[in-house]
């Protein structure tokens, strides 16, 4: 049984297919740029209205995912590569051997992946609790240590300069009322 | 030889193993790097092309179903699918596994896998950290 879908809690996100062929679309024209420039923020808006009108209220979410998506496929492709040149096939299947008499790995690996591969069908709340099941009854034999792991944090970027304020202009003369005005013609004297 | 790659907390733990499991290798810092965050794991999972590898879904429907996690199933997916799977879980899921395994360390073949998942987490680190956002 599938249990109920997430997809309220999920940032709107358009299928994976879809995200790859605007980034391919975007980078074909050259204008990769416009995901993370600020001052192109208005062309990214107008190219995803462009690509699907049915976007509506979404766009903002929609931009951080693709900028999101746009560095994990970088990362993949770093890793794959690195993971190739780093580790021959040999050295991979001897891990491979290696993590089969360790049932904690395989199923962190596994259940990691996979249950978070399953948050986007709707079944990730089931293997969720089971992932969380299955790792206490590990934790008490294995003693899992909440090792720190040093973090350097994300750089922020520099705070944009603020704006020269535009003086305030003096406030308008008041028009008089029309009404109120002589008239600019005397009255003739009959 | 690669070295082994460990935290300051995982090196007090490998330092009281036997001396014959830690001859002969090298034992670098790992200074950390840029841990992934949760919205990074979900994309890597979404962008992830598990259906390509035949054995992977039937596995994870019978988890789904209840069954145990089966080691064995591990070695049936290829070198290929197993790469993904590190890459979805990233340095934070290796790191995890890291701690795990410490305790469990019993052969040179246990040390062995020690020092590779302990590279991979290097290696994960640094490609975050070359690539961290720019929001």
């Amino acid at each position: 049984m599938v249990p109920e879908s997430h997809e309220s809690q999920q940032a709107y996100i358009w299928p994976r297919e879809k995200m790859s062929r605007f980034l391919e679309t975007l980078d074909e024209e050259g204008d990769a740029d416009k995901l993370h420039a600020v001052d192109r923020r208005e062309d990214l808006v107008e190219a995803i209205r462009k690509f699907d009108p049915a976007v509506n209220g979404n766009v903002d979410q929609l931009m951080d995912q693709l900028s999101l998506y746009r560095r994990e496929a970088q990362r993949k492709q770093q890793w794959t590569k690195e993971s190739e040149k780093s580790w021959p096939r040999r050295i991979w299947e001897k891990a491979i051997g290696a993590i089969k008499a360790h049932p904690y790995i395989t199923t962190g690996l596994v259940l990691g992946a996979g249950g978070a591969a399953l948050y986007y069908t709707g079944w990730g709340a089931v293997l969720v609790e089971k992932i969380k099941a299955w790792l206490l009854s590990f934790l008490p034999q294995l003693r899992v240590p909440q090792i720190p792991i040093p973090h350097i944090p994300t750089p922020t970027l520099p705070t944009l300069p603020t704006p020269p304020v535009v003086p305030s202009l003096p406030p308008l003369p008041t028009v008089p009322n029309p009404a109120n005005l002589p008239p600019l013609v005397p009255p003739l004297n009959p | 030889m690669k070295p082994l790659y460990l935290t300051d907390d995982e090196l007090k733990v490998f330092e009281a193993l036997p001396p014959k499991l830690k001859e002969g290798w090298d034992v670098e810092s790992e200074k950390g790097g840029v841990l992934e965050t949760d919205e990074e794991i979900r994309m890597r999972a979404f962008q992830a092309n598990f259906h390509r590898y035949p054995a992977f879904k039937p596995f994870l429907e019978e988890l789904v179903q209840g069954a145990k996690p089966d080691a064995a199933a591990l070695a049936k997916l290829p070198v290929e699918a197993v790469q993904e799977l590190f890459f979805v879980i990233g340095a934070r899921g290796v790191h995890t596994l890291i701690g795990g395994l410490m305790h469990e360390v019993k052969n040179d073949e246990d040390v062995s896998l020690l020092a590779f998942l302990t590279q991979v987490r290097r290696t994960m680190l640094s490609i975050n950290t070359s690539t961290v956002s720019s929001h």
